[in-house]
């Protein structure tokens, strides 16, 4: 009986991916990739920050053109770093160095940092994992 | 060896790489963590809610005790297990987080109290013939573990 | 109006754009929503227990259903108006979320087969009880009880990972 519920519960788990039809948001956390636009909205709020950046054809890395969702992390965290609920607005130019996607095809990616005009960098959090120029990373 | 050396071994393991790119993996891990945060939480709400005398009255200690504690220990278990296995690919990232740093020193703190002093008295009040009203012990109990998963909360909020 | 357009003027009202930016006051709701699960969920949890003769054999199912529905009733009240709120504040982005719609769905489901035991089983629990065997009926509510609550609670930390 115990098996049966066990076996019922592992099927049901692994079929909710199945059933949700989209991919995960999995970042490839080693990849740093610079998108540089026009930021379409600056969505200051909880659970995560997002920059929809346009990246217009012509760019110096044709794998960024389009429109994208770049995702930052909870305000009081981009807080700390200095983020502002006005750090950017609709219309600003922005530079933004992001991990993208995995699977490729979604335009969303993992804010890692932002370079400001004066070419100081604007990072999302303390944290700095593998890929991310942390104290464990090899760059 | 420093920190940064053995969290670099992390992330340099080839095994660990399957973990940590694996599309599906950890949201599955962080849902039986808290599957096992539940399990434990609510152990803790009807154990320390009967000592308060504010619940489950119509129950003897003694028989709640018995399979509830089993369901406190087993949810730590999967909880502890888990959580490993959540920060086994990252670790520099939680490393830095002062959240986590906080979770690990409660958790510590509760485990220990769980397994002396808490763990004495509900022996003592379950075999009593009149167990007493407890009120420090089961709203310390209540505090700890209650912390601890606010703690886990805070790690993706306030870092 | 679609259910998406509605959902997107929802988001985008002052409360809810003010409930988002909140650097406390969302972390604490969004905190109570997933703690309070032990405060009803995991309650509901000795009822499946006792149910599926796991344990508290020597208590009736009536009383540990009335042990457990003291506490988890309140519980459950804080889980769904955090979990309303949280909705509220971000309608259109959880609205399309698929975790959400199958979270959604298996909410409806528990709900259905809490009604079942509710009305099938509970009206006469004395004339089970007092043989002492749980119908067969009884216990697959409970065994599904169980097992939709933990696909519940999977979609919603898988939410968050989907864009």
């Amino acid at each position: 009986m115990k098996i049966k519920l066990f076996a019922l519960s592992i099927a049901l788990l692994v079929a909710i991916p199945v059933l949700a039809h989209h991919s995960f948001a999995m970042f490839e956390l080693t990849k740093d990739v610079t998108y540089e636009g026009t930021v379409v909205e600056y969505r200051w709020e909880n659970p995560h920050t997002h920059i929809i950046l346009k990246v217009d054809p012509g760019a110096a890395d044709p794998s960024t053109v389009g429109t994208w969702d770049i995702e930052g992390g909870a305000t009081s965290i981009m807080g700390r770093q200095g983020w502002t609920r006005s750090t950017f607005k609709a219309g600003d130019h922005a530079k933004l160095v992001a991990h993208p996607m995995k699977d490729g095809v979604t335009k969303g990616a993992s804010l890692f940092y932002a370079i400001l005009p004066d070419g100081k960098r604007l990072y999302h959090d303390i944290a700095r994992p593998k890929g991310e120029g942390g104290a464990t990373s090899s760059q | 060896m420093s920190l940064e050396h053995l969290w670099q071994m992390s992330y340099d393991s080839k095994t660990i790489d399957i973990l940590r790119n694996s599309k599906h993996a950890i949201p599955i891990i962080q849902s039986f963590h808290l599957f096992g945060i539940t399990l434990l939480l609510s152990a803790m709400v009807i154990l320390n809610f009967r000592m308060l005398g504010i619940g489950f009255g119509e129950i003897r200690l003694d028989v709640l005790a018995k399979p509830v504690w089993k369901w406190a220990t087993a949810g730590m278990l999967l909880a502890m297990a888990t959580g490993f296995f959540v920060f086994l690919p990252d670790p520099a990232r939680y490393a830095a987080n002062k959240s986590f740093l906080t979770k690990m020193s409660l958790l510590a703190v509760a485990i220990l109290f769980q397994y002396t002093l808490y763990r004495r008295v509900l022996r003592s009040e379950s075999s009593a013939r009149a167990p007493h009203r407890r009120v420090i012990v089961p709203l310390l109990s209540l505090f700890l573990w209650f912390s601890v998963g606010w703690a886990g909360r805070a790690i993706a909020f306030l870092g | 109006m679609t259910i998406v357009e509605i959902c997107h003027s929802i988001q985008q009202t002052g409360w809810a754009t003010g409930f988002r930016q909140a650097d406390l006051f969302f972390p604490l709701v969004e905190g109570t929503h997933i703690l309070s699960l032990s405060l009803s969920v995991g309650l509901v949890l000795m009822l499946d227990v006792r149910l599926l003769g796991w344990g508290f054999q020597s208590e009736t199912v009536s009383k540990v259903m009335r042990q457990v529905m003291r506490w988890a009733l309140p519980g459950f009240a804080i889980v769904i108006v955090t979990g309303v709120l949280l909705f509220l504040a971000q309608a259109e982005s959880v609205y399309t979320n698929s975790y959400f719609r199958v979270k959604m769905a298996m909410l409806v489901l528990l709900g259905v087969n809490a009604a079942i035991f509710q009305f099938k089983y509970y009206p006469e629990p004395f004339m089970w009880e007092k043989s002492g065997t749980v119908p067969a009926g009884a216990k697959a509510i409970a065994a599904l009880s169980l097992v939709f609550w933990m696909v519940v609670i999977a979609c919603g930390r898988l939410m968050a990972y989907e864009l």
